[in-house]
């Protein structure tokens, strides 16, 4: 009998998340990594008088004992550039996903929970924004605001914000469905509450794990628009930017696009593994708790 | 001639330090020809045990399986994974219970079939297909030529089981195992397959295995029957023996609780006591000692072995008891089947609920499923209407209708007078605390993120009652459940603790009305006893009015005033309970009659004697 | 701007085009067996593809902007009633003599001559395109060139009279390039002439796609001969491709997708250096960067602002950032080589804290313009380091050309960035559309009397001493007042094949590709 099972690994004590997180050789890996950069973006603000420093007397010196990763095309010092750029790599990982994700779950919540013509209007408008590639279209949504962080940030927030939308509706349709929401509809919970109590929770698994993955993604969309100049401004330091640059001094010194790209590279991996284990650890079935299957 | 012996199998998962011991020590065997019930509950063991005869238990170090398993004398334990993929398929084969899990959707029958056939012998793709053919005749699928073009999705459930049971039988298993095999399916259907794998193992002469934990259908057709509980075989014998008269107290209890058409109306079941056992905690003594009712000290201490009480006979038991299985009768109140009146509690006129079909890219409706078609139903206080019907039959949808999940297409819908579709603010109040519901999944029906108090205290919160610990450990203690349950999750509780939180939860808002979808199918007999027990006990206690929607007639004998049968959408049959159970007029109820335990039909086979008394 | 919708008929018109480019070419093919025998070297043939950074906007004469490059693409489209050798000397053109009588001079116009679409050259259409210059309706970039230029008249039709209102000793100059360019009057009156060019140039234009490529294809009845005699240009088709990534055309230029290119960045081109497929001939051509302040509102209205942020500039430093050291420094648009260079000309030394002395404390809010093309975007933002350095809170905008042109012209700026291409024709050509009143690019707004003054007299004369004192006084002036902020000179040799030959250079550097080759 299917319940069988179901008993059986329900009655096992959950184990908390966050160990079962810390657990996990992939978060091992990521929240170091992910830890470092929040601190180099915290710590951002007084290392930009130093990034920005320029040094004609010291042109792309390689790496050395001065400056660790060496100076960049106009002398400033890539180590404190790289610690200055995480700070927009922070900014959009959160501020651009997170815009996106409160506001692609409002719309999802509303349009998989109302259903109807608005559902469906919703919809078809998310499958139209979705059917361009993110990158094709944050640089339509730049090219029409202009360059700049702010815009870059507002470029992916809105590129992002209909995938929420669609995953947290298709979530939406499936618990809408389940017996305990029927039961609270059917005793009265006002519909803000229904949402806020019985459904935002379930979601908040597969949101924590999307939005880890849509943050690499918006990571990589920050870096492309940088990276074509339409996103972070100089003199502000930017990753993308800073590859950028790099490409134009590659016979010159090697390392200049390498290490902002490793940064780019480490940051990214450590967001989609950090998605991989937090799937896994949120997962309560387990295998070898599970006879019968 | 003895096909299969197993002999003290064990099955052991989890890490050595906490062992779970889902099989210990399991002595079975099968003849060829014959076919073997195994019963038990939820956690018993007995899916495990089949399981590990095909070889399909997890691999070691997650799963340890000891013991010895001898197919047509070959020793199976031991096998490597190429050495049970010869074996799977050639020598045993399984039905499962959901069809669709066993076919690839991907795939016509023909190519799955054939497939299977040349993965074991070397035959032609020719040959393949018509031994797929044979196969799909064997299953009694009606045109299987034109079947091997088709993909499981082109078929109805029963016919899936079907295709399913002949890509088990294509490669000619000695033994077949089926799990549940009919528990997904209408009860029509359901007779139907047992039948079909009746005549295969006798046409055949193959072993068959028949897992179940309907009482019922192991009456029909078992040769033999093995009660497990807790992992342990804890009796066995031939059938008419173990059910006329069982010895171990947990076949009587189980038979007794089962609820069967011949029983006393409206009379409380006797339900087993207690919960199903942990197999992390099991007690040192008989695993059964906590709930049995004939329980002796040493019960605690000493774990019986299986030995013989009568020839052929075996039970586990160190206070073995004898004599027809009692029905035990704990509420002799039963009250009579009055006539109803006053006003109803609820009304339904006329309802009916279209689903357009759209089709076209222009989504144009094409025409209507008529879901619920021109129903009309009363329901009276203190009472409870029994809606019988398949699935598919329209009876969910016409409570949800009542339950404002759906709008009527058509005709109204009625509580205390107040037309439930259009409500006013006040009446939309009253209909949010006086209607209420319990579903049929206990998995499903209560949040599981939220603690067994807040699941209790949200209505009341809602309605502005009291929702005070005292107030919620009152309707927890109604339930029969400690106030500690209230810090707890619903993961903390098995199937029949949730489901008597989901009627705590009922009950908070103190309605006159309480839904009942399926509300006991998804439990196991012991648990829905007393879940029906409860249910009769509250109906007497606040005057609830009860809709009580169930696809098996047997379950609603305890507790039904009135029944309406409902199939397609129509109301075939209604009225008092007393006069559908004994002069059904519509061939419809008859037939479902039929198919429940306890009807004087089943008697015919011959082997079930003492099941039908 | 080719938009979408215009698409179809482009591409038609192109159709056609091609079939009558076919029929010419047939036409050519048959023409040259029968020559072979006359002409001696020179093969015919070949289609040249150049890497060109610097699109136009028009290709109409009288409005082109971009005052030096704009030249070399126009070049392959018109003829001028007279040429300038790289010498400086002139030699007829469309004009067979010419007389010069104080503020009288006369052409004698070639006879036989066509515009590309068929009408004749005459007098009265070199007299339409010369008052079409002077005429201030047509707003013409070039009429400050031609200012002293009174009438033009035809007296027959190869007889050519022009009236000056003073004697002009840069007129012929003038004449020499783009004031005195021959369009067809016809083509002319008929509209959207900027995009539809019809001069007597070697090549007829054939197509252009913005920011893709222009070509032109042989104009077959050219009247032009090669010193043997030879029928010219020796190409058959030109396509200017515009590419602005100087990356993209480094490797173009080695992998010979282009076979010749405008101009490269010194990292670009030290890369080439050792290739022998490729040729690089310090012509003497400098790029001259500049930063040029706009004075007609704050702060640059405050002289004192404009010291403080030629004090916080490191010339040097931009220098070896963006040229890879190989550059001069000059004090203005004049290199070592030309005759108004005078190295005792010096802008204020680089002196950060002076300049952060000098504003007072609060950080100073400006707005750089530059444009969005190698090193540019560099170089700002170096800039805005050394800016911010000595006091200023500069905002760097990096802009596409044409949004950078209008924002300048609209003096929506503070600072601009930017660059020209030095020698120019005369020194007066550098100087008096970026500085007199009425210049056409004066970015900074000025209205200088002094400088005013000291522009006419460097032009009102003949005598070399006179002009250039006026000219070192001028420089004197503009750095000494620093509305503009000189920059590195970065050195910019000819990159081209070296199967093309047969580039003539124009006083500045620009080309001429009527008489160029390309060895197969």
């Amino acid at each position: 009998m299917a319940t069988d099972t179901t008993t059986a690994t329900t009655r096992e004590p959950r184990r908390p998340v966050l160990s079962r997180l810390l657990r996990d050789r992939r978060a091992r890996f990521a929240l170091p990594v992910l830890a470092a950069v929040t601190l180099a973006a915290a710590a951002s603000p007084l290392l930009d008088t130093r990034s920005r420093a320029t040094d004609t007397d010291r042109l792309l010196s390689g790496p050395g004992a001065a400056h660790p990763l060496g100076t960049d095309e106009l002398g400033r010092d890539v180590l404190a550039r790289i610690v200055d750029g995480a700070g927009v790599t922070v900014v959009v990982a959160t501020v651009a996903v997170g815009a996106a994700l409160v506001l692609g779950t409002l719309l999802g919540l509303f349009a998989g929970y109302r259903g109807g013509w608005l559902d469906a209007l919703l919809m078809r408008a998310v499958d139209g924004l979705l059917a361009f590639p993110l990158l094709v279209l944050a640089l339509t949504v730049v090219a029409a605001l202009g360059p700049g962080l702010r815009n870059a940030l507002i470029a992916i927030a809105v590129v992002t914000t209909p995938r929420f939308a669609r995953v947290v509706r298709g979530e939406v349709l499936s618990l809408r469905t389940r017996e305990w929401v029927s039961a609270a509809h059917i005793v009265g919970v006002p519909t803000w509450a229904l949402l806020r109590r019985h459904l935002l929770p379930h979601l908040a698994g597969t949101l924590g794990v999307f939005a880890a993955l849509q943050a690499s993604t918006a990571i990589i969309a920050e870096a492309s628009l940088s990276f074509l100049g339409l996103g972070v401004q100089p003199p502000q330091a930017s990753w993308g930017a800073m590859v950028a640059a790099g490409t134009d001094h590659l016979d010159a010194s090697w390392s200049l696009s390498v290490f902002p790209g490793l940064a780019i590279l480490l940051t990214i991996a450590a967001f989609n593994l950090l998605a991989d284990a937090l799937r896994d650890a949120l997962d309560a079935h387990r295998p070898d708790l599970d006879p019968g299957r | 001639m003895r096909l299969l012996d197993i002999e003290h199998l064990t099955v052991t998962f989890g890490a050595p330090q906490r062992p779970v011991h889902a099989v210990a020590g399991v002595d079975l065997h099968v003849d060829a020809g014959e076919t073997l019930a195994v019963v038990g509950e939820s956690g018993s063991g007995k899916t495990v045990t089949a399981l590990s005869v095909l070889g399909l238990t997890p691999r070691p170090p997650a799963c340890r399986t000891t013991g010895g398993i001898r197919l047509a004398g070959t020793e199976l334990t031991g096998l490597d994974a190429r050495g049970w993929r010869a074996v799977r398929g050639r020598d045993v084969a399984m039905v499962f219970q959901d069809p669709s899990a066993a076919l690839n959707p991907l795939l016509t029958l023909g190519t799955q079939i054939a497939d299977a056939v040349r993965a074991h012998e070397p035959v032609s793709r020719a040959a393949a297909r018509e031994r797929a053919v044979a196969a799909l005749e064997l299953a009694r699928l009606p045109d299987p030529r034109t079947r091997l073009a088709q993909y499981p999705h082109q078929l109805s459930g029963g016919m899936r089981q079907r295709a399913a049971i002949a890509l088990a039988l294509a490669t000619g298993p000695k033994l077949l195992i089926a799990d549940e095999p009919t528990t997904a399916l209408d009860v029509a259907v359901q007779a139907e397959i047992l039948e079909t794998l009746d005549s295969l193992r006798r046409d055949l002469g193959m072993g068959l295995i028949l897992i179940t934990h309907d009482l019922g259908t192991v009456a029909t057709h078992a040769d033999r029957v093995a009660v497990m509980y807790a992992g342990r075989v804890v009796e066995t014998g031939p059938t008419a023996q173990v059910l006329g008269d069982p010895r171990m107290p947990y076949t009587r209890a189980l038979l007794a609780a089962t609820p069967r058409l011949d029983a006393p109306a409206r009379q409380r079941l006797a339900a087993i006591g207690g919960q199903p056992p942990d197999l992390r905690e099991l007690p040192p003594g008989c695993a059964f000692a906590p709930r049995c009712p004939v329980v002796l000290d040493i019960c605690h201490e000493r774990r019986p072995a299986l030995e013989p009480h009568a020839p052929d006979q075996l039970a586990a038991c160190l206070n073995p008891v004898t004599g027809p299985a009692p029905v035990e009768i704990t509420a002799p109140d039963a009250d009579p089947a009055t006539t109803p009146d006053g006003p109803p509690v609820a009304e339904f006129d006329d309802v009916a609920l279209h689903y357009p079909v759209r089709r076209g890219a222009l989504r144009r409706v094409v025409d209507h499923v008529r879901a619920v078609d021109g129903v009309s139903l009363r329901l009276h206080p203190g009472r409870t209407l029994a809606l019988v019907g398949e699935s598919g039959s329209g009876k969910t949808s016409l409570t949800r209708t009542l339950l404002r999940l759906e709008r009527p297409t058509g005709g109204t819908v009625r509580y205390a007078g107040i037309d439930v579709t259009r409500p006013g603010r006040g009446e939309l109040r009253r209909l949010q605390r006086e209607v209420q519901v319990v579903f049929q999944n206990p998995y499903a029906s209560l949040d599981p993120r939220m603690t067994v108090g807040q699941i209790l205290a949200e209505p009341l919160r809602v309605h502005g009652l009291d929702d005070s610990r005292a107030e919620l450990a009152r309707l927890l203690d109604q339930v029969g459940l400690d106030a500690a349950a209230l810090d707890r999750h619903p993961a903390a509780f098995s199937g029949g603790q949730r489901q008597r939180i989901a009627v705590a939860r009922a009950l908070g808002p103190r309605p006159r009305l309480i839904v009942c979808d399926e509300a006991v199918s998804a439990l196991d007999v012991s648990i829905q006893a007393q879940v029906l027990n409860l249910l009769a006990d509250l109906q007497r206690e606040h005057d609830l009015a009860y809709l009580f929607i169930t696809h098996d007639l047997a379950v609603v004998r305890s507790v039904a005033h009135d029944i309406a049968v409902m199939r397609h959408g129509r109301i075939v049959e209604q009225g008092p309970a007393e006069r559908i159970y004994d002069r059904p007029t519509h061939e419809y109820t008859r037939l479902l009659l039929e198919m429940a335990p306890g009807h004087p039909a089943q008697a015919r086979t011959g082997r079930t004697a003492a099941w039908s008394r | 701007m080719a938009t979408p919708s215009s698409m179809p008929p482009a591409l038609l018109s192109r159709r056609a085009l091609l079939g009558g480019a076919v029929a010419t070419l047939t036409a050519v093919g048959l023409t040259a067996c029968g020559d072979t025998g006359e002409r001696g070297g020179g093969k015919r043939g070949g289609t040249l593809t150049v890497g060109f950074d610097n699109e136009p906007t028009t290709l109409d004469p009288a409005l082109s902007s971009a005052i030096s490059s704009d030249r070399s693409v126009l070049n392959l489209f018109y003829d001028t009633l007279l040429r300038q050798e790289r010498d400086g000397s002139f030699v007829p053109a469309l004009a067979e003599k010419w007389t010069v009588d104080g503020t009288t001079v006369t052409f004698t116009l070639r006879e036989g001559v066509r515009f590309h679409d068929g009408t004749p050259f005459d007098a009265e259409a070199a007299a339409f395109n010369l008052r079409r210059v002077i005429d201030p309706a047509t707003k013409s970039t070039k009429a400050g060139a031609l200012k002293k230029l009174a009438a033009a008249d035809a007296v027959d039709p190869r007889t050519l009279k022009l009236t000056l209102r003073a004697a002009d000793p840069l007129l012929l100059v003038q004449l020499a390039h783009e004031p005195g360019m021959m369009a067809s009057p016809t083509a002319v009156k008929a509209g959207d002439y900027g995009r539809k060019p019809v001069g007597t140039g070697p090549f007829v234009f054939d197509a252009w796609r913005s920011k893709v490529q222009l070509s032109g294809k042989r104009n077959t009845a050219y009247w032009r001969r090669a010193a043997d005699g030879g029928a010219l240009p020796r190409l058959d088709q030109v396509v200017f491709r515009f590419v602005t990534d100087t990356k993209v055309l480094r490797a173009e230029v080695t992998t010979g997708g282009v076979q010749l290119v405008r101009a490269l960045p010194p990292e670009e081109f030290k890369q080439l250096a050792g290739n022998r497929q490729i040729v690089l001939d310090d012509i003497g051509v400098r790029r001259s960067y500049y930063v040029a302040l706009n004075v007609t509102r704050a702060p640059f209205d405050d002289p004192k602002v404009r010291e403080a942020f030629a004090m916080a500039v490191d010339r040097t430093g931009v220098g070896k950032a963006a040229a890879g050291g190989e550059f001069d420094l000059a004090p203005s648009f004049a290199t070592s080589k030309d005759w108004f260079y005078d190295p005792s000309i010096t802008p204020p030394p680089f002196d950060p804290a002076k300049a952060k002395a000098a504003l007072g404390g609060t950080p100073v809010p400006i707005t750089v313009v530059a444009r969005r093309r190698a090193p540019d975007p560099t170089i700002a933002e170096l800039l805005q380091s050394q800016l911010t350095a000595a006091g200023f809170a500069p905002k760097v905008e990096v802009l596409e050309a044409q949004t950078q042109l209008d924002r300048m012209r609209k003096q929506d700026f503070d600072a601009t960035l930017l660059v020209i291409d030095i020698p120019r024709l005369d020194p007066s050509l550098s100087f008096d559309p970026y500085f007199a009143s009425k210049g056409s690019n004066n970015w900074s707004g000025l209205t200088d009397t002094t400088l005013d003054g000291l522009l006419e007299k460097a032009v009102g004369s003949d005598d070399r001493a006179v002009r250039r004192q006026a000219y070192v006084d001028v420089q004197r002036r503009i750095v000494g007042e620093n509305y503009w902020i000189f920059l590195h000179q970065p050195k910019s040799p000819l990159i081209h094949s070296a199967k093309l030959s047969g580039i003539v250079l124009n006083v500045d550097g620009q080309w001429r590709l009527d008489e160029a080759e390309l060895a197969s």
